[in-house]
Parts: structure tokens; sequence; C-alpha cells
């Protein structure tokens, strides 16, 4: 297939101003008379408010207002279950629980004042474990369920416990990971403006999810969702990260907007960031794999546990994520798996980059390297001889029939990018010296976009202007992901024209089609497909129009090279610019609404049974490591990526993708944690919390693999999370061949990859020795 | 939020003046650590009303060769000891150790000065400063006083610096001929990294290949670096050819321990420390045997 626009290392369309410093994101914005605001947040992790005592503060100069949950029309918010509170009402239940904000004339004056609200507290014991929360006679978290489990999924297929006494060999793992945070580079920011245009408040910021964002405000509010206006800005990075917090934040502050009737601006330090927003879950996985002595598997038995904290957020679909690819990629008569939530005080999770597969992904692949090993054979060997192929079943007991299955393609060019093969015989044998190397591989298979978690559609408006000069509007958000750019190849391709002619629009709430969230890798897939309808009907539109005037069929007529062309003599019969002018001669409407609803799929909740995704995307990394171990540095050598993405829509972005999830992946392989102790959060900072830099950046070998999709535009998939899910368990195999020991937690510090485990530090967080 | 009020001088009997005249306050060089220090509100900060910044004196940045000793201004960045020529040629133990400090932009902010007054227990300067046998210059209104590096150290973030007086030098002795000097380093990442541990290690080897007048100064090992004397002495009269690195390992971890007791990150620190020391030395041996041949 040839192209013009797509599968083109196009240029970002949003680069100049990014580069330029033009692009203005939340926290560059202003307004008049604006105020700022400040939350005050909990002492505690778990403890009951007795009195809120706000009269001082509301005297420091410059303080307009103070908002606590009586303030709240509607104090619980949430995308899957409504318990999160935009303000403690009686109890605070994590540490970063939010009791009262403040709006004032200054910064100062705000972060001032929340110091003088006097809050009278009674410390209440708290949970901090999942599995304490999961007994029986665990107290509550939250006094109106019956227990703390806030969700729990089953697959169930063949007989797992007969197949079990069949196997030859059996291995039970236990694997555990940890509280991660985002990351990103830009804190939360939002400004509120009351009464702006029609909307009784306009909600600016770093929004991941506006129409969440939406729908969190006006509910809150109590007040219908076109009432409330959500423009997103430019975004300093997401990952996942800026939903459930950035909702509770605009909520925060569009009380207090319509409270002052004057707009609110709140922009979260790094260290409240750290402390209130949401992370990725901490899992603790036990995994019963039995398999014949030839390497065949015949059943698993998985039982994963996620710590929600205290809300229940995007718990109930990441387990739902994990309960579905908890396998991995390979063919198994019989599986038992159960995966579970359950609410602690410790700081909420929800979703990052990943959502439920980095956790079982790292218990998965560093489960087949350790069969591998009890049977004499090597990771690569013991991989092919289970992974899926085409017409494969699934552990849902989904035929993967309607998509090229192509993991034996991306393991066949990872190892061959990487010379997996000589380097694993180099690897295994004995090594001189204290610095000793190996080399691992991770393989998956992903469900693109949401699955059966919700209702799959997005939409998108193209809308041709007098000039000729385009605009896109699409539902779904820019995330820094290049997804802006990605669009306008497809408006571009499909109109034959020069992607210079497209601006692209910022999501605005009451202009943009609502399409779900900018989530589950599923932008290019599904709003790309919205893009391309909407395209499409113009295209039509224009070739009818012209067919009409010129007597020829519309059929006939090709739109490219911003010409409009009979496709039987390539003879040009008018400019894209004519045909627009003739459009507004004639009176024909050059705009359209696109709209793309996924594939129908289906599932059992009970059996885990049904077709939970309509096509997958499959992958495979590679790592080759040095690890001193004498000092337990682990040194990242190589990473090989090898990714089935459908199609490239722009080769260059993608690679982008590539290098960014893998350093994520190193991150969350070697070095970040989050260090909760009795659910305070120790380390509220990057000085402490360490993120890889580009001086740990290792070689990065991207190679993208393309079997078109034929649900996919032009037979694109997802890219952006499946590149984070591999990185962690390929760095773990590669060093378990160097040092001979696996370690079955991460992240694989100093102290882990040295001793063996870990080291808690314990006593004050000043206390560096 | 801290509030202070703001000082500032472009010569040294200003900045003396201010210090005579005004109590609590608080000297300003690179800033690397005071503001993140005062943006934190950290417990460490001792209480203050004045923040004088000397980031501007010109006397307070030079490198000369004076007689046997190199003398290097307080407000030398960690970037110019990595260029330096006569830091590079003399110490470069302290170029190496100034290379490991945070990043580009710290190391072009940070200063000498700060990383000693500061006296943090991973400060990257300091083991090779003790190594060195570093003296600091300490000056006030009224007088002037000289004390050894290791000397001024009292405590982690704690010196000797009275309330009046400005550190205005630092003055290194040159090493005599047969001196070897290397620095080890282990960070959780390769840059912006904190010494989980590091050392510093100093040594005389004679023309028959034994060691003398050894100096081993580890960093983050101690609540403040400090020289470790056990270890050197167990250095000192080895030679190059039949030293045990495994023994000397372990008497390092030992007298480590025996300074600190056992703390959480003891298990982790004790192999590590001893292969830090034991780096260094094969380094070492490895240099000096090339000069023989």
């Amino acid at each position: 297939m040839k192209f013009s626009e797509v599968n083109k290392p196009v240029k970002r369309v949003d680069a100049y101003e990014k580069v330029t410093g033009k692009a203005k994101f939340g926290a560059d914005l202003f307004f008049p008379n604006m105020l700022y605001g400040k939350a005050l947040h909990s002492k505690y992790p778990h403890a009951q408010i007795i009195k809120i005592n706000t009269e001082k503060a509301l005297t420091y100069p410059g303080v307009k207002a103070i908002i606590t949950a009586e303030d709240i029309p509607n104090n619980k918010f949430g995308v899957i279950i409504q318990n999160q509170q935009v303000l403690a009402q009686e109890e605070v239940l994590y540490i970063g629980d939010g009791i009262a904000v403040v709006a004032a004339e200054t910064k100062e004056a705000a972060s001032e004042a929340i110091k003088l609200i006097e809050v009278e507290y009674k410390e209440l014991p708290g949970i901090f474990d999942p599995e304490e929360a999961a007994k029986k006679d665990a107290p509550l978290i939250h006094s109106e369920l019956e227990d703390n489990q806030v969700v729990h999924h089953r697959v169930r297929k063949g007989d797992v416990e007969k197949a079990f006494t069949q196997a030859e060999v059996i291995l039970e793992r236990e694997y555990t990971t940890q509280f991660v945070e985002h990351s990103y580079i830009e804190p939360e920011a939002i400004i509120a403006v009351p009464y702006e245009h029609n909307s009784l408040v306009t909600i600016y910021g770093s929004i991941q999810n506006p129409f969440s964002c939406r729908n969190a405000v006006a509910n809150v509010l109590k007040v219908p969702l076109n009432k409330v206006r959500i423009i997103q800005n430019h975004m300093g990075g997401s990952f996942g990260g800026k939903d459930e917090v950035i909702s509770s934040m605009a909520a925060r502050a569009a009380v207090l907007a319509l409270k002052t009737n004057q707009p609110v601006k709140m922009v979260n330090t790094r260290e409240e960031s750290i402390l209130e927003s949401y992370k990725r879950h901490p899992y603790k996985m036990k995994y019963k794999v039995g398999a014949t002595k030839e390497g065949k598997l015949v059943a698993m038995e998985i039982k994963c546990i996620a710590d929600s904290g205290a809300y229940a957020c995007q718990t109930p679909f990441v387990t739902w994520r994990s309960v579905v690819q908890a396998t991995g990629p390979y063919e198994l008569p019989s599986v038992k798996t159960d995966t579970y939530g359950y609410y602690t005080n410790n700081i909420y999770t929800g979703a990052m980059r990943g959502y439920g597969s980095p956790q079982i992904v790292f218990a998965q692949e560093s489960l087949m390297d350790e069969l591998a090993d009890e049977l004499k054979m090597t990771p690569l060997e013991l991989r092919l001889k289970n992974i899926y192929h085409n017409n494969s079943i699934t552990a849902s007991g989904q035929k993967l029939d309607n998509h090229q299955v192509s993991l034996e393609e991306v393991i066949a060019k990872a190892v061959k990018a990487s010379n997996y093969i000589e380097k694993y015989i180099e690897y295994n044998k004995s090594q001189l010296g204290d610095k000793k190397r190996g080399i691992g591989m991770a393989v998956s298979f992903r469900g693109c976009s949401l699955g059966a978690e919700a209702t799959d559609a997005a939409g998108a408006i193209v809308a041709i202007q007098r000039d000729g000069s385009i605009l896109i509007s699409s539902g779904l958000a820019e995330n820094g992901e290049g997804l802006k750019t990605v669009f306008s190849q497809i408006a571009a391709e499909e109109l034959g024209v020069d992607i210079k002619r497209i601006n692209y629009m910022e999501v605005d709430t009451s202009v943009s089609p609502e399409s779900g969230a900018t989530v589950a890798s599923r932008s290019t897939l599904l709003g790309g497909n919205a893009v391309k309808n909407a395209a499409q009907q113009i295209k039509r539109t224009i070739t009818e129009m012209i067919a009409d005037k010129f007597k020829v069929k519309s059929g006939d007529l090709v739109l490219r090279n911003e010409n409009i062309y009979n496709k039987n003599n390539n003879q040009k019969i008018m400019s894209f610019d004519d045909a627009v002018d003739l459009a507004n001669k004639l009176g024909v409407f050059l705009s359209a609404y696109g709209w793309y609803k996924a594939p129908d799929i289906s599932w059992d909740e009970e059996t885990g049974q049904g077709r939970p995704y309509f096509t997958y995307v499959y992958g495979c990394q590679i790592a080759e490591v040095e690890v001193d171990t004498a000092t337990g540095q682990i040194e990242v050598l190589k990473m090989v990526a090898a990714h089935d993405v459908g199609r490239a829509i722009n080769p260059v972005t993608l690679k982008g993708q590539i290098y960014g999830g893998i350093m994520m992946a190193l991150g969350y392989g070697i070095m970040e944690e989050v260090e909760i102790a009795s659910g305070y959060i120790k380390n509220t900072n990057f000085d402490e919390y360490l993120i890889p830099t580009i001086k740990d950046m290792p070689e990065i070998i991207p190679i993208i693999v393309e079997n078109p999709d034929p649900h996919g535009p032009y037979g694109a998939k997802s890219i952006g999370e499946p590149t984070l899910e591999l990185g962690a368990p390929a760095i773990a195999n590669a060093v378990a061949q160097a040092t001979g020991r696996r370690i079955r937690h991460l992240p694989l510090n100093l102290e882990r990859v040295l001793l063996g485990h870990s080291l808690s530090k314990g006593g004050t967080k000043n206390d560096i020795l | 939020m801290i509030s202070y009020e703001f000082l500032t001088s472009k010569k040294i009997e200003e900045a003396l003046d201010y210090l005579d005249k005004f109590s609590k306050v608080q000297i300003l060089a690179g800033g690397t650590d005071l503001l993140v220090n005062i943006h934190k509100e950290s417990p460490r900060l001792p209480h203050f009303d004045y923040l004088l910044d000397i980031s501007n004196i010109p006397e307070l940045k030079f490198i000369t060769l004076v007689k046997n000793f190199i003398e290097i201004g307080p407000l030398v960045t960690h970037f110019r000891l990595i260029e330096e020529p006569l830091i590079k040629g003399n110490f470069p133990i302290l170029s190496t150790a100034a290379q490991t400090i945070g990043s580009v932009q710290i190391r072009n902010r940070g200063t000498i000065g700060g990383n000693i007054v500061n006296a943090s227990p991973a400060a990257d300067l300091l083991p090779p400063l003790i190594a060195l046998k570093a003296e600091v210059v300490l000056t006030s209104k009224k007088s002037e006083r000289i004390l050894s590096l290791e000397k001024f150290l009292t405590g982690p973030y704690k010196t000797k610096l009275q309330a009046d007086e400005l550190l205005t030098k630092i003055k290194i002795p040159l090493l005599g001929d047969g001196y070897y000097t290397d620095f080890q380093k282990i960070g959780r990442r390769k840059a912006l990294s904190i010494a989980r541990l590091n050392l510093a290690l100093v040594t005389k080897i004679d023309e028959k290949g034994v060691f003398h007048d050894t100096r081993v100064v580890p960093g983050s090992a101690t609540p403040y670096p400090q020289s470790f004397p056990v270890t050197e002495e167990s250095v000192n009269g080895k030679s190059i050819f039949n030293i045990d690195l495994e023994e000397i390992g372990e008497i390092v971890s030992k007298e480590m321990v025996s300074i600190t007791g056992e703390r959480w990150s003891t298990p982790y620190k004790k192999p590590a420390i001893a292969t830090l020391i034991k780096r260094a030395l094969e380094k070492i041996i490895k240099e000096a045997k090339t000069n023989e041949n």
C-alpha cells in the first residue's frame, strides 16, 4: 500500500510551539482577578476529623474563601465507583486526603493561611497491607461497605486441579511489585473560571481526560454537563496520572471559583503532587505452573492481590486487565486466575501506563525463565513451545482468529537484533571478575483499547474552512504522545492534502465529541478511525459534488497531491482549493462528525470467558545487562524492542514511545519506589524518589513490526503501553542470568542485587545513613 | 515559608563586616544545597534572619600555587575543579570526585567551599580533601585561623565555623613523589546521585613497592567523613606484590562498624566498602606496576 501522509516520519504538528517555549501549559495561564488555591492535606493516614476551625486562617490578609467538605454539593466522585472524597468529610483515609482549600490573592497568602487552619483529629489505626484488609475481622475502610474488597475477577478454564496431577514439573513462586509514581515533569495545574461565556464554570489545565474531568466536576456541582466546560492545555506528561487527581483539583477549584466569583488557580508543588496523586498498584502475585518434561505448559493457577489504597479509583479495571493477561501469551488448557483489589489506608492507586500489566508481566516472564531453568531448557525454547499463534485459544477462551498473531515474528526479530542466542550461551559460561553480564527476554500480548471495561467509541470533527484550511477536533486528548500529529496525518491522507493545511484544536468539551478517555493505548485505533471516518464523509461530499457537475462517476475520483483526479485516465479535474471554492459557491457543507465504535466484545464475570478485547498487540524485549556483583549496581547495556503495531502511522513518534517506555520500565525495574511506612510517604521529591536520567539510558534498538489489523486505521493498533510492560522482567531475567540469583521483587535495587533482600530505613527520613 | 533579609557584598571585607554586625546570618555561595533546604524548610537548617550572598566576591574565586600548597578559593565551582590544570595535574582525585557530583547545572553552581561548610555525610569532595590533608582558612573581622579540614568537621552537617567567620581559603599540600590517589563511588544511578558510599585513597609507594602514609577516607559510611586509621595502618608497610586485599576489605568493614555500630544499612555497606577499598588499591597497584616497568 502506498501512502502519502501516513506511515511517514512527519514532523510533530505541535513541535514549533513547544521547542520555542510558546506553548501554554496550565500554570502559564493568568486571568484578571485570579485567586490562588491551596489545599490542606491530612496529618495522618487514618483519622477521624473532630473539628475544623478556619477562623484564624480567614483573617489572614488576602484570604478570600476557605472551603471544607461542607461546601461541596456532592462530595463523592469516581470514574467507576463513586467513593473518592473531594474533601475529607468525617474521616481522612490516606495521608494525601484534602481537608480544606484556601483561595487567596497570592500563592504565599494561600500557603500561609492553610497553616492557620486548626484541625482536631482522632487518630485511628490504619490498615496498610491488602492481605490484612482482606481478613474477615479487619476494620472497614469504608464503613458503608460490607468488607474491604474493591473487586474480585476470575478466569476459569479447564480443570486446574486435575491438570496439575498430570504435570511432570510444578513450580510455585511469589512475586511482588512496588508503588510507583508517574513522575510527569509538570505537576498538576488547574484554573477554574466562573461564568465565562455561557458556562457556569470553565476549567483549564493539565487534564489527561477532559470528559472524565467534566463528569466529575458536573457531578460534584450537581449541574448538567453542558454547564461545565473543560479546555485542555498542553500537557507536561501524564502517563495515566492526570485523571482522578486532576478531577479532584478541578472540583475544588470550581467550588471556590463559584463561591468567590473569581477565577481560581491551583498548581501543586512536587511534594504535594507526590503526596496526593495516585500511584501504580503494588501487587502480590502467587503463581503456580505445571508443565511436561518436554516443556509444554499444562496448567497455571494465579492469585494477584492489588493494593487499592483509600479509594476504588481505577482498581476494578486495572485488575481486570491483569486477569485477562495474567498467564502471558501462552497456550494453556487449564487456567485458574483470581485478581483482587483491597482498600487500605495507603495512598490510592490508579491508572499508570501499563494498567495492570507491568506487574503480571514481571511475574509471568520471571516465572517462564525459572521454569526453563528447572526444565534445563533455554528461555527462548520454552517460550517458542508455548506461545500463541494464529487461532490459539486464550485463557479466556478467545480464539485469536481475526488478526495476525505475530509473537513468533517479534521474538525472531528481537532475538536476531540482540544476538540473543550467542550471547545467552556466552553469558552462561563462568565469568571472571565482579562484573557479570546477562541477557534476558520478555514477551507479552496486550488487548487493545478498553475491552470489556466500558463502551468503546470515539468521535472527531473535521471542518474545511472557506479558504481550504482545515480544523480538526477530537474528544481524545494529546498527552504528549503525538496524537495531534497522527490524527492530522490521517485526515491529510484521506483528503489528499498537505498536512500544513491542518490546524489541530485543543479539546474543548463543549465542542469536541465525547470520546471516552485517552487511555488504554486506544487513541490511534479508536480516534484515528473516527478522524478517518469524518474525512471520508467529506471526501464523499466533494467527489459527489464534482461528479454531479462534471458528469463523471464519483467512484472514479481520487483526492491526492492537493488535487482531484479521475483515476481512469489520471487526469486532474481540479485542485482541492478549487473544489472548496466550488463548494462555497454551491453551498455544500464541508465539515463532518466522524464516529467509530469498536467491534463487539463479550465477558462473563463469573468464568472470565468471552472475547475480552477485539484485537491484541504482541511484543518482545531483550535486555543485556552488566551487574557489578560486588556493589549491586546494574548497568543496562542494551535493550532491543520489537513491537507489532499493526501499522506505524508515524514511525518517528512511535520510536519515541518505545524509547520512553523502556526508560520508564528501567526505572520501574531497578530504582523507583515510593517508600511508604504505615501510610506515610517518605520520598516526596526527586532528590529521594529516583528516576533514571539520560546517563542511565542504554542503547535502544526499536524494531517496528507491521501486520495491519483489519480494524485499525490503515491497520494501526497500539504502542504506548506495550513498550512499558516488558522492560522490568527482561532486565530481571538478564540479572538472574548474570548473577545466578533470582530476584522476585521490584525494584532490583543495590541492596537486593548484592544481598538478595531489601533493607528498610525506618527512623526519620532525614537520616541518610 | 522562611523569611529573611538579603545581604550581598562584592568584597571579603564587606562580608566580614556584615558577619560581625549581624547575628543569625546564613551564607549563600552556590546555593545548590541551601536553596533546596530553604524551599523544603528543612529541619537541618538553623534559624537565620539574614542571608548573605557571597557569590559575587571575585577574591574568593582563585586557584594558585603558593610554595608547597595549592590554594583554592571557596567559590571555585566543581566544574573548575574538573577543568583546572593545576588541580588535574596535582590532585586528579579531586577532579574525579568533582566529576561525580550532581549534574552539569549543579557542578556549574556548586562550590568547594559550600561542599565543605555544608558538611554532608555524603559530600563527594570531603573524603578526597581530608585524604589530601587539606586545611581551611577561617577569617573573621578580628582574626584568622587555620584548621585541618578533618578537625574542622565535627558532625553531620556540623563544623567549627564561628558565626562571624568566613571560609576564605582551602590549602592543600602538594604530594611528593611516589604518591597515588583514587576515588570510588557507588550511586543508585549514574548522574544526580547522592553517594550511597564513596571512598578516597591516597598513598605513597616507595621504590620497593611498599605502602607508606596511606590515607583512607570513606564517605556516607560514617556520620561524617573521617580517616580510618586502623585501615591505613594495615596498608602501610605492605607491599604491592603481596598485599592481601580481602584482609584489607575486612578491616575497613570492621572499622566502619566500630564507628557507626550496626545500622539499617550496615548489611549492605559492609561488603560494599570492602569492595571500594579493594578496587581503589587494585587500581593504584596496577598504576604503580606500570610505572615501574
